[in-house]
């Protein structure tokens, strides 16, 4: 007999996994900055540049996104093990449509102008890249806890990119904040003669959110040091 | 159980949708009141908007207590007649709710036996706007709106859509406020006193052509066919109303 079958070691259970390991570090913090889906990836790009126009309802959409890509992660990886391969695009998009749904059913009963500012934005948070893309490439494969926290990252990644858009998008195209005065209404031009200062149309229109977005993209890949393969 | 057989998959199927559903109609069944109270409430938001009793633009933040309140006041809902321009008196709202439930499947207006007519009076009791619901259909679906006119039922006092299904940031804009200014001051009667609606123009109402300056507003940029909807079951709408109009003006 060895030492080690007679240890009182092998006899516990396997030592407790840390809920904050290398791995589940990895999982939040890579999404939000070196494999961030927006600018990296290029994914959720429809409704980055629909629902930026405002603040308000950016945030929002951000929350929504939140809870439909954190919640289908976790129920995806919870399932993992007793869905058939054949049909797992079929029970993914079920169980995201269905959390689709309730976020929209919950946001037309409790905020219903801004539900109603995000039209089919809301809806259309079932055929977003990342929601489907990280439930068939992370959580299939993941437990729930990593699951989750790849599914916070990512929803996170994607929502700081809204909401800096958004910040410029308001400020710029309205000289508002969440529907708040930023810039002195003093400051304004008030007539053709008169050189004050005023608002950049072109941020309200969905080619001001492809610039912006265009630029923020080539800044990020520009310090995290990002290149497409040749 | 073998996971890739055909049972297997079939019952994962059904236990997936089954699950899904019950957990969905828990959800609606739920918030259903909340949801039927708020698309209420929008709708007295824009009988109040169309009628100028409330600004969004500038005074966006009154209370929703305050709208239910002036909409209580100064609102008087009513169904007519289309024919005789008779308002239907003696009905229990429950007797007026199926009215207007059965009037609601029909979409021709021409072909309903009764309209909804909102009028609007001011603080001393004065009528000020008649509120006319108004339905078209654009590129994709039925958008749901009111044009209200002022006391010379003639002048546009404002219209809004306030329900569609349209392309967002083309058709959808037709609830952009910026535009639905544009109707303001239009008219619907041409001097002889015929009904020519308003005519929204692909490309932009001209000001050299007297009849866009009256009937005319600038079209939506990428949404030609909804704005010829709009002007297509606008006029249907009007020439519903006609009876009840020539009797007011």
């Amino acid at each position: 007999m060895t030492a080690t079958v007679d240890s009182p070691a092998v006899a516990q259970p396997k030592p407790k996994k840390p809920l904050f390991g290398k791995k589940e570090k990895r999982a939040v913090l890579d999404p939000l900055w070196d494999h961030n889906p927006i600018a990296l990836q290029v994914l959720g790009i429809c409704s980055a540049l629909a629902v930026t126009v405002k603040l308000g309802p950016t945030l929002a959409m951000c929350a929504a996104v939140i809870f439909v890509l954190c919640a289908s992660n976790v129920v995806v990886s919870l399932l993992r093990r007793m869905i058939p391969s054949n049909i797992r695009i079929i029970v993914m998009l079920t169980v995201i449509s269905s959390l689709v749904t309730v976020v929209s059913l919950v946001l037309n009963a409790f905020m219903y102008d801004i539900s109603k500012q995000l039209s089919v934005f809301i809806a259309l948070i079932v055929t977003n890249c990342i929601v489907l893309g990280r439930a068939e490439a992370f959580a299939m494969a993941n437990g729930p806890w990593r699951s989750f926290l790849d599914g916070l990252g990512n929803a996170v990644g994607y929502a700081w990119i809204l909401i800096a858009v958004a910040i410029v998008r308001e400020v710029g195209g309205s000289g508002k904040l969440l529907d708040m005065q930023i810039i002195p209404a003093a400051w304004y031009s008030t007539g053709v003669q008169d050189p004050g200062y005023i608002n950049n149309g072109l941020m309200l229109l969905a080619p001001g959110a492809f610039l912006l977005l265009g630029i923020l993209v080539w800044v990020q890949r520009g310090i995290s040091g990002y290149t497409e393969e040749n | 159980m073998d996971k890739n057989s055909n049972s297997y998959v079939v019952l994962f199927a059904v236990v997936v949708c089954v699950v899904c559903s019950a957990a969905l109609s828990v959800t609606f069944n739920g918030l259903s009141d909340l949801i039927k109270a708020n698309q209420k409430f929008d709708i007295q938001k824009n009988v109040l908007k169309a009628c100028r009793l409330w600004d969004p633009v500038n005074e966006a933040d009154k209370p929703r207590e305050e709208l239910e309140q002036l909409y209580a006041t100064r609102i008087e809902q009513m169904l007519i007649d289309r024919k005789t321009a008779e308002p239907l008196t003696g009905k229990s709202d429950a007797e007026l709710a199926k009215i207007r439930k059965a009037q609601s499947k029909i979409n021709k207006f021409t072909e309903r036996d009764y309209l909804d007519v909102y009028t609007a009076k001011d603080a001393s009791g004065k009528v000020v706007a008649y509120c006319l619901p108004t339905y078209a259909y654009g590129l994709w679906s039925w958008l749901s709106g009111f044009i209200a006119l002022g006391p010379d039922v003639d002048e546009v006092l404002g219209i809004t859509y306030y329900d569609d299904g349209e392309t967002p940031g083309l058709g959808g804009e037709v609830n952009n406020l910026g535009w639905q200014e544009t109707w303001r001051g239009k008219k619907i009667f041409d001097d002889s006193g015929e009904l020519v609606s308003i005519k929204v123009v692909k490309g932009g109402a001209s000001p050299d052509v007297p009849e866009h300056v009256a009937h005319g507003v600038d079209g939506l940029s990428g949404a030609t066919i909804t704005g010829d909807g709009v002007t297509r079951d606008l006029k249907d709408n009007l020439t519903a109303y006609l009876p009840y109009l020539e009797r007011l003006r």
